[in-house]
């Protein structure tokens, strides 16, 4: 499956990107840049959902609601 | 009747493979003893590396593989914590005298030659000229392009997360969520598509490519 280089739908924008901020607010910065919306940013980033495999799917022009969904935990703990 | 004798004298018993890193981290005189039997294994394995260079006299060999035993000894101890045991302890060790006795003999051998630097006298002008200049803001530019219009929005802010704001991989992948194969993976691919257009544009010889490939 190819990379789309061209994102499929408008960025966000991060203020915190030269500040020293926890884990979670780099991870919220992370995904409002990559475009997320602000409540499915804010629930992922608080997870530890692998933001790096839910940026590719997304680069291959996966929904990101979809994409959060496919590769949220299971239920019974197992990914 | 049975007469007891005084029996065998005491052997000291050569510190058992096992027991070196025990018996070098622990005060007492157990650790004297292996200190005392470690250094004489390294002054060995010195005086060996000394002679086959050859390069010095019988007094001066003796003084360097001296210095060196007592060089690696303390080498080793500063890095006895990093013995993993994939070897025997004292092949472990031999290789610190060796690399110290080495190192004694080359700098003995170049403490009296001259360095000159004559034909050197093009690198240490190494200013830029006017036309470098003109080149490196082309490439810069070519490179800035090819960031823009070849990397993924992912891809682009893994590249530079790690290339140009020097984020340690550990740190970014424990941040991310992901691990270090996933991004090594990620920065390989981007990689491969900034040298293509780069290669494209005319900023990347060929035959560089070629040369690296082959190296890899």
């Amino acid at each position: 499956m190819g990379v789309s280089i061209h994102p499929t739908h408008e960025l966000g924008q991060c203020l915190c990107r030269h500040a020293h901020v926890d884990v979670r607010t780099w991870r919220l910065c992370w995904l409002l840049d990559a475009g997320f919306e602000r409540g499915l940013a804010e629930t992922l980033a608080g997870t530890t959902v692998d933001l790096h495999a839910l940026l590719e799917l997304v680069d291959r022009g996966c929904p990101p609601e979809l994409a959060a969904r496919i590769l949220s935990p299971l239920p019974g703990g197992g990914r | 009747m049975t007469t007891v004798g005084p029996g065998p004298a005491p052997v000291t018993a050569p510190v058992e493979e096992t027991d070196w890193v025990a018996a070098l981290s622990i005060p007492g005189p157990e650790r004297e003893r292996a200190l005392a039997e470690l250094h004489g294994l390294l002054l060995r394995a010195a005086r060996r590396q000394v002679q086959r260079t050859g390069a010095v006299t019988r007094d001066m060999a003796e003084e360097l593989a001296n210095q060196a035993a007592d060089e690696a000894l303390i080498t080793l101890l500063g890095k006895l914590h990093t013995f993993e045991g994939r070897s025997r302890f004292t092949t472990w060790a031999y290789k610190f005298a060796v690399l110290q006795a080495a190192t004694a003999v080359r700098t003995l051998a170049w403490q009296d030659r001259e360095i000159h630097l004559d034909g050197l006298d093009l690198v240490a002008d190494g200013r830029p000229g006017p036309g470098q200049y003109a080149e490196a803001a082309d490439l810069a530019v070519a490179v800035r392009a090819a960031l823009d219009t070849e990397l993924s929005p992912h891809q682009r802010r893994i590249v530079l997360a790690l290339l140009v704001d020097d984020v340690p991989i550990d740190v970014l992948a424990e941040r991310l969520g992901t691990n270090r194969n996933a991004l090594y993976k990620a920065l390989h691919d981007a990689r491969k598509r900034l040298r293509a257009r780069l290669r494209a544009t005319g900023f990347l010889d060929d035959h560089l490519q070629q040369d690296k490939a082959g190296r890899s």
